[in-house]
C-alpha cells in the first residue's frame, strides 16, 4: 500500500477509479459492481494459472540462464531454492496464489532486490503516457476527420481523406521510425534543427513517437467513425431533426455524433486497458524505458514473475477497461439498461 | 373562400442514378387552401413521399434534384429558397410527420427535449417555457402524466403514443401546414383512427392545413376535403372527396376504388387488383403511363399524353377517355 502512496500518478488512477467504482456502485446498484469484482477475481485466477504452466511447461531454464559460465550443481540448487523451483509445480501455483492474496506480484528472478511490483510501478506510467496521449491524438485527429468523411461521402474530399488514412494504416510503424531517425540524422549532419531520436522524458524525445503511433491507429477511428456516421445519417430521426427546422450543425453535432459515438466507445475501452502492456516496437526503435521493453527482456530471460506481472495487469486492466465501457453505454444510451 | 396555402405548380423531381435518371415526380400540380385537408393518394412507389419531402427540399441531394416546377408556399416559392429561410420553414411554417414513429425520434433524447428544442428554434423560447410548451403539447395529444413523461425516452412509449409524440413535435410551432407521410401504415388498426382523430381534431383547433399521404382510401373518405391521385409521378386527378368516390373519372382512380374489399363482398369471392406493374419510372413509356393497364386505352392513349383538364365542379381529370 505504501508503495502505492509514494507514487502520485498511480495514485491518481487509483482515486479516479475508486471514484469510479463509488459512482456505478451508487448509480447502477451495489449488486452489479460486486458481480463484476467477482467475475474479475475468476479472470485473474484463469490467467494467472494459464501463465503459470505456459511458464512451467516453456523450454529454457532461468538457472541455468543466469549462471552461465559460473554454473555449479550446489549453486544451481541454492538458486532453485531460493525461488521456488525445487517444488512440485502444484505448490509453486499455490505460492503464486498466497502471494496475490497478499497483492504481492513477488520478486524478479533476475534482479532479486526488485519487487515486479516496484518494476511495473517504474514502466508502466512511461508506457501508459505514451498509449493514452497516442490514443487521445488518434481519436483528436480522425473522429472529426471520419465525420467529414461522412458526411461528404463519395465526394473527393472522401477519396483524398480514405486514401491518406489507409496509406497510413498500412505503414507499419518498424518502417517509419526507421525513416524517421534517418532523417533527424541527416537533418544533424547539415546542422539544421532536429529532434531526439532516443529516450524518453523531454518533450522532443516524447513527440515523436506518440504521433508516430497516433498516426498508425488514427486512421482506424476515422474508419470507424465514418462507418458509423454514415449508418446514423440514414437514420429517420435524422430527417425528423431536419424537418424541425435545426441548422446542419446542431443536426449533426446533437443528433448524429451522439448516435455514433457508441461503437467509438466500444473500440476505445479495451485499446485503453491495452496501454499496460506497452508497445514492443517503438519502445525498442525508440530507446524507450516502458513496460513493452521489459517485458520483452523477461520473456528472452525467462524472469516470468515478470512476465506474470505484466500478464495479470492487462488482464485486470481490460476487465476493468470494459466494466468502464459497459457503465459508459448506459449513461449515452438510455435503452441500454446496466445491471 | 380560404386563402391559396400552397401551390404546387409541375414539381419535377429525378433521382441521378447509376441505372440512369429516376423520374420520381414528373408533373405534380395541386394547391391547399388556408385550414383544408388534401389527400395524397397513389400506390407504393408512385411518387408520394418524394412530393412530400420536396416540398420541404428535404431530398436526398445528391442524387435527388429538383429539376423544375414552383411550389409557391404564401406566394413565396420553397424552391428558390436559401438554406436560412428554409430553417424557419421547416418545422415552423411547415411541420411533417413521417410514416415509422418507432424510427423517427431520436432514441438518446428525451421527448420533452425534442419537443423543446423545435419550440426554442422556432418561437424563441427560453429553456423553461419551451418545456412548458412540451407539457401542453404532451397534454394536447392526450398523453397522460404529460409533466412526468416528458422527461421519458422515445422507447417507454408504445408506437401509437410516438405518433402522438410526432404530432406533439410538427404542431408545437402553430404551423400552417401539416404534411402527414402515411402517418397510420405502420400502427394497429383499433390505434389508426384514434391517431387520425387526433390529428384532424389538432389540425382544426391550430387552424392548420393539412395535407395527407397515404394508399388507404378509407382514411381519405374519413379525413379529407379534397383528394389528389397520383401515379407514376403525376396527378392523374384531383376532385372533392365526395366526387371522387361517387363519381371517379380516371380509370385509375376507378380502378383503386374497385379494388377496395368491402363488407358485402361474397366470402370466397376473388379480390380485384389492377392488372400489370407499374412503370418503370426511368423509362416511362410514350403516351399515358397507365395505358398499359388499362382497360380503356385507345390507340391514342399509347402515344400522346393526357395533361390534367377540368372535366367538372372542382375537378380535374388527365385523361383523353375520362368516366
Amino acid at each position: 500500500m505504501d508503495q502505492i502512496l509514494s507514487n502520485l500518478p498511480l495514485l491518481i488512477v487509483v482515486v479516479l477509479l475508486v471514484g469510479f467504482l463509488v459512482y456505478t456502485g451508487f448509480h447502477i446498484g451495489p449488486r452489479f459492481l460486486v458481480r463484476r469484482i467477482a467475475g474479475l477475481v475468476f479472470v485473474i485466477l484463469g490467467v494467472s494459472f494459464v501463465t503459470f504452466i505456459l511458464g512451467y511447461l516453456a523450454p529454457g531454464d532461468v538457472v541455468v540462464n543466469q549462471l552461465g559460465v559460473h554454473y555449479t550443481v550446489a549453486g544451481a540448487r541454492a538458486l532453485r531454492h531460493l525461488y521456488g523451483l525445487d517444488l512440485p509445480w502444484w505448490q509453486q501455483y499455490g505460492n503464486y496464489l498466497n502471494q496475490l492474496l497478499h497483492f504481492s506480484l513477488g520478486r524478479s528472478w533476475l534482479t532479486y532486490s526488485q519487487t515486479v511490483w516496484s518494476i511495473l510501478s517504474q514502466f508502466v506510467p512511461v508506457s501508459a503516457t505514451l498509449g493514452l496521449s497516442s490514443l487521445v491524438l488518434a481519436a483528436i485527429l480522425g473522429i472529426p476527420l471520419g465525420m467529414l468523411a461522412a458526411v461528404r461521402s463519395n465526394t473527393r474530399y472522401d477519396t483524398v481523406i480514405q486514401t491518406v488514412a489507409l496509406a497510413f494504416y498500412a505503414l507499419p510503424s518498424f518502417v517509419i521510425i526507421p525513416f524517421y531517425a534517418l532523417a533527424m540524422v541527416w537533418l544533424n549532419y547539415q546542422g539544421l534543427p532536429h529532434l531526439q531520436v532516443s529516450g524518453w522524458g523531454t518533450w522532443d524525445t516524447m513527440l515523436a513517437p506518440i504521433v508516430i503511433t497516433a498516426i498508425n491507429s488514427f486512421a482506424g477511428y476515422l474508419r470507424y467513425t465514418r462507418t458509423s456516421v454514415i449508418e446514423v445519417l440514414r437514420q429517420d430521426y435524422v430527417r425528423t431533426a431536419r424537418a424541425k427546422g435545426l441548422s446542419e450543425r446542431v443536426v449533426l453535432w446533437r443528433h448524429v455524433f451522439k448516435n455514433a459515438l457508441l461503437p467509438l466507445i466500444t473500440i476505445t475501452g479495451p485499446s485503453v486497458g491495452f496501454v499496460v502492456t506497452g508497445l514492443f516496437i517503438t519502445e525498442n526503435l525508440f530507446n524507450i524505458p516502458g513496460i513493452g521493453q521489459e517485458a520483452l527482456n523477461a520473456i528472452i530471460s525467462r524472469d516470468f514473475p515478470v512476465v506474470q506481472g505484466v500478464t495479470i495487469l492487462l488482464a485486470v486492466t481490460v476487465a476493468l477497461m470494459n466494466l468502464v465501457t459497459d457503465v459508459t453505454y448506459g449513461l449515452v444510451d438510455p435503452r441500454i439498461k446496466v445491471a | 373562400m380560404a386563402e391559396r396555402l400552397l401551390d404546387v405548380q409541375h414539381l419535377q423531381t429525378h433521382f441521378f442514378t447509376r441505372g440512369g435518371v429516376v423520374k420520381s415526380v414528373e408533373d405534380v400540380s395541386f394547391y391547399i387552401d388556408e385550414g383544408e385537408t388534401l389527400g395524397l393518394v397513389g400506390e407504393s412507389g408512385c411518387g408520394k413521399s418524394v412530393t412530400s419531402l420536396s416540398l420541404m427540399r428535404l431530398i436526398e441531394s445528391p442524387p435527388g434534384k429538383i429539376v423544375g416546377g414552383k411550389v409557391l408556399f404564401q406566394g413565396d416559392d420553397i424552391v428558390q429558397m436559401d438554406e436560412e429561410e428554409l430553417h424557419k420553414l421547416r418545422g415552423g411554417k411547415i411541420a411533417m410527420i413521417f410514416q415509422d414513429p418507432m424510427t423517427s425520434l431520436n432514441p438518446l433524447f428525451s421527448v420533452g427535449f425534442q419537443i423543446a428544442e423545435a419550440v426554442k428554434t422556432h418561437l424563441k423560447l427560453d429553456d423553461r417555457a419551451a418545456t412548458d410548451r412540451a407539457v401542453q403539447m404532451l397534454d394536447l395529444v392526450r398523453i397522460p402524466e404529460a409533466r412526468r413523461r416528458i422527461d421519458h425516452f422515445p422507447h417507454e412509449f408504445s408506437g401509437g403514443m410516438r405518433q402522438r409524440v410526432m404530432i406533439a413535435i410538427a404542431l408545437s410551432c402553430n404551423p400552417k401546414l401539416l404534411i402527414a407521410d402515411e402517418p397510420t401504415t405502420a400502427l394497429d388498426v383499433t390505434i389508426q383512427a384514434q391517431v387520425l382523430d387526433l390529428m384532424k381534431g389538432l389540425a382544426q383547433e391550430f387552424n392548420t392545413a393539412t395535407l395527407l399521404i397515404t394508399h388507404d382510401l378509407g382514411v381519405v373518405a374519413g379525413t379529407c376535403e379534397r383528394v389528389a391521385v397520383m401515379y407514376a409521378g403525376r396527378i392523374v386527378e384531383t376532385a372533392p372527396t365526395r366526387t371522387v368516390f361517387k363519381n371517379p373519372a380516371h380509370p385509375y382512380t376507378q380502378a383503386l376504388l374497385n379494388a377496395v374489399p368491402r363488407a358485402d363482398t361474397p366470402r370466397g369471392a376473388k379480390l380485384a387488383a389492377i392488372g400489370g406493374q407499374p412503370p418503370n419510372l426511368v423509362n416511362l413509356p410514350k403516351g399515358c403511363p397507365f395505358a398499359p393497364r388499362c382497360r380503356k386505352a385507345q390507340a391514342r392513349c399509347r402515344v400522346e399524353l393526357p395533361l390534367l383538364e377540368t372535366v367538372g365542379p372542382n375537378q380535374q381529370v388527365a385523361c383523353f377517355y375520362p368516366y
